[in-house]
């Protein structure tokens, strides 16, 4: 019962991560070519300014409940994942930095630098984030003591030694890249005006496209890598609301962006990947970390998580800490209402 | 680096080895490569912050005290 709780309560941070941080990835990644004036960079930017560092909050938030309640999973996820965790640190940093910078540097050409490494750190982000969880899905060469080790990429094929990258972890990461885009897309209709919002409009039709397309070969793909993901949906067939809901999610956002009515495009961009996690997380249940090595090596719920006495204790805590965590949340974005613009004054 | 340095060979003081603790798959390569990287990127930084904490100060304050006193008295 406790397994079931921790499993889901890291998953809900998850989604929290993804839905929060991903617009204002997707921002950065438009801010590659979407804003052409410097007003509209500002406006942009501004448009996440107060709320982007909060939203990362949930990853570090997330990580720490990985680490409290499944510490085997952690240990083994943070060594054979170590190179491509750090490049995502750096990422980060990276990200930060330049947004943050961008306010204290007024001369051209460095501020051109810097908005490129910001939309590129944002775009590589995404793609990693779709990566990585591709990589949970099809499973890592997990060797019998829980160590395991993967090279960034072999022959593209995921099998019982993949690499990093393959066929079916790109997918993920391209997934990701247009979902997050257009997350952060319909962010701008509701947060920016004029131009920009028109443009970032103009932008959601097209990547919708591109992202039911891909949502149906990932899917597709994730049944050939790991056909028993299907195990629990038909054990559970109600289950089954969950990929219903994976498409009512998109139509609900195509109606209410054709319909005008941002703010709802953008719930259903919410709950499309909150729909598009909650899936593989019961696809792979009481999984956390498939091995490619056979079946005996998976990391399971049971094997991974900590003691009785250290998770009642720290639900306790974990109730009380995301409850000022959702209040701080509620009350920032509560404050954050309406557009804003080229002048809004930096956080 | 006292506290990391002092500690060995511990990694949590009575209680468990460095050499119990350290990962099997991580490479010395991986390692160095990381460090460097985050040497880089940290020396970076921290030249940043020096040129605009300098740059910060050169501009000085916006308005000097003695002129808002005046400000006041009138």
């Amino acid at each position: 019962m406790m397994g079931f709780i921790w499993f889901w309560l890291v998953a809900v941070m998850i989604v929290g991560y993804v839905v929060l941080d991903g617009f204002d990835l997707g921002v950065g990644i438009l801010h590659l070519f979407l804003p052409r004036t410097e007003g509209e960079k500002r406006a942009s930017l501004h448009s996440i300014g107060p709320v982007w560092d909060g939203n990362e909050v949930w990853l570090l938030a997330g990580g720490g409940t990985l680490y409290f309640a499944f510490p085997l999973l952690y240990a083994s996820a943070f060594s054979g994942f170590y190179l491509p965790l750090m490049i995502v640190l750096w990422l980060l940093v990276l990200r930060g930095v330049t947004l943050e910078l961008r306010n204290h540097v007024d001369m051209g050409v460095w501020l051109s630098l810097l908005d490129g490494v910001f939309g590129l750190s944002s775009a590589l982000l995404a793609i990693f984030y779709g990566a990585a969880l591709a990589n949970v899905l099809r499973g890592v060469p997990l060797q019998t003591d829980g160590y395991f080790f993967l090279p960034l990429w072999t022959n593209f094929q995921p099998g019982v030694h993949p690499g990093i990258l393959d066929w079916y972890t790109i997918i993920g990461g391209l997934v990701a890249l247009v979902a997050l885009t257009l997350h952060g897309a319909l962010w701008l209709t509701i947060k920016v005006s004029a131009d920009l919002e028109e443009r970032a409009r103009k932008l959601i039709g097209p990547l919708l496209l591109v992202l039911i397309l891909l949502t149906f070969v990932s899917l597709i793909g994730t049944i050939v890598v790991r056909p028993a993901s299907l195990d629990n949906y038909y054990r559970y067939p109600i289950t089954f609301v969950v990929p219903v809901g994976v498409l009512a999610a998109l139509a609900s956002l195509w109606w209410f962006n054709r319909n005008r009515h941002p703010v709802k495009a953008f719930l259903s961009s919410s709950f499309y990947l909150f729909f598009m996690l909650a899936g593989p997380c019961w696809g792979v249940y009481p999984t956390l970390l498939p091995a490619t090595t056979g079946a005996d090596r998976d990391i399971t719920l049971s094997r991974a998580i900590s003691g009785p006495h250290t998770l009642s204790v720290g639900l306790a805590w974990w109730l009380f800490g995301m409850t000022l965590a959702v209040a701080y949340v509620v009350f920032v974005y509560s404050r954050f209402k309406g557009k804003a613009d080229a002048d809004t004054a930096a956080h | 680096m006292t506290a990391e340095i002092g500690r060995q060979p511990w990694l949590i003081y009575g209680l468990m080895r460095t050499s119990e603790g350290y990962s099997h798959v991580v490479s010395s390569g991986n390692g160095l490569f990381t460090l460097i990287g985050f040497m880089g990127l940290y020396a970076l930084l921290g030249l940043l912050f020096t040129v605009l904490v300098y740059r910060e100060i050169s501009r000085g304050p916006e308005a000097r005290i003695s002129d808002l006193h005046a400000a006041i008295a009138d």
